[in-house]
């Protein structure tokens, strides 16, 4: 089984644990993508949003198990076709969360050339655009050396 | 002469129903990279890299591109999917078949 290991530097990666930690609580019961959805009916979109909701608790409850008790200790973090899936997904939840709650005056261009001026973000903004970006750099790391679990040709 | 038939004679007809068919179309956001597309599209779809970057260009460029035309229920499947992704998604009627 392929197997990725990433070593993370844990005092730059531990003050952005609370904020991952707080995301994933807010999104414990909503959807990080609003589900709309006009084609289905009301009972339908209650069942797409509550198997949604668990399939989404699920991979993020995959990401924030990489930051267990080993973590602290040896500062790696690992992928392998067990998780990988579940753990880019997560990344994108937590993301459109970050970017909702805090970054949404930012714009689509300063994101696409990380071109954002960390200076110009008010404090409130700081700790989730740093989180954003790891969550952003992690799901890249996974795709590039994952990429043969992940897309099946 | 032929003794006429008891039976009323009736001419077979056939009539092809059309099953409604329904599209899968993806909406652009500005949060996911487009590698991230690309890799859910073959995924999901299980398109080559060239349809796949083909689709999230026009998704980029135009705000939505269709991705699948067919049968209401699997195209709920793909919506579905889609969305466990985190990629923007919807349903609507194909009203060009």
């Amino acid at each position: 089984m392929k197997r990725v290991e990433v070593k993370l530097d844990l005092t730059n990666v531990a003050p952005l644990l609370d904020v991952l930690k707080s995301a994933s609580d807010a999104l414990s019961t909503r959807l990080a993508l609003p589900l709309e959805v006009s084609a289905l009916d009301a009972d339908s979109l209650e069942q797409w949003n509550a198997d949604l909701i668990e399939s989404q608790n699920e991979d993020i409850a995959a990401l924030l198990k990489l930051f267990n008790r080993d973590f602290f200790s040896e500062e790696v973090v690992a992928f392998d076709e067990d998780n990988a899936d579940a753990v880019i997904r997560a990344c994108s939840a937590l993301k459109l969360y970050l970017f909702r709650e805090y970054l949404s005056d930012l714009s689509e261009e300063d994101f696409e050339t990380n071109e954002v001026i960390f200076d110009v973000l008010t404090e409130n903004q700081q700790k989730p655009y740093l989180t954003f970006m790891f969550l952003d750099t992690l799901q890249k790391v996974i795709m590039r050396h994952l990429n043969d679990l992940v897309v099946d040709d | 002469m032929a003794t006429p038939s008891p039976f009323p004679t009736t001419t077979p007809e056939t009539k092809t129903v059309l099953t409604p068919r329904w599209r899968v179309v993806f909406l652009n956001d500005a949060i996911s990279r487009m590698t991230y597309v690309v890799l859910v599209l073959r995924k999901v779809f299980g398109f080559n890299e060239t349809q796949a970057t083909a689709h999230m260009r026009e998704a980029h460029e135009r705000g939505r591109t269709i991705l699948w035309v067919g049968p209401r229920e699997r195209a709920e499947a793909y919506v579905f999917t889609l969305r466990q992704w985190h990629l923007n998604s919807i349903l609507e009627p194909d009203e060009t078949g």
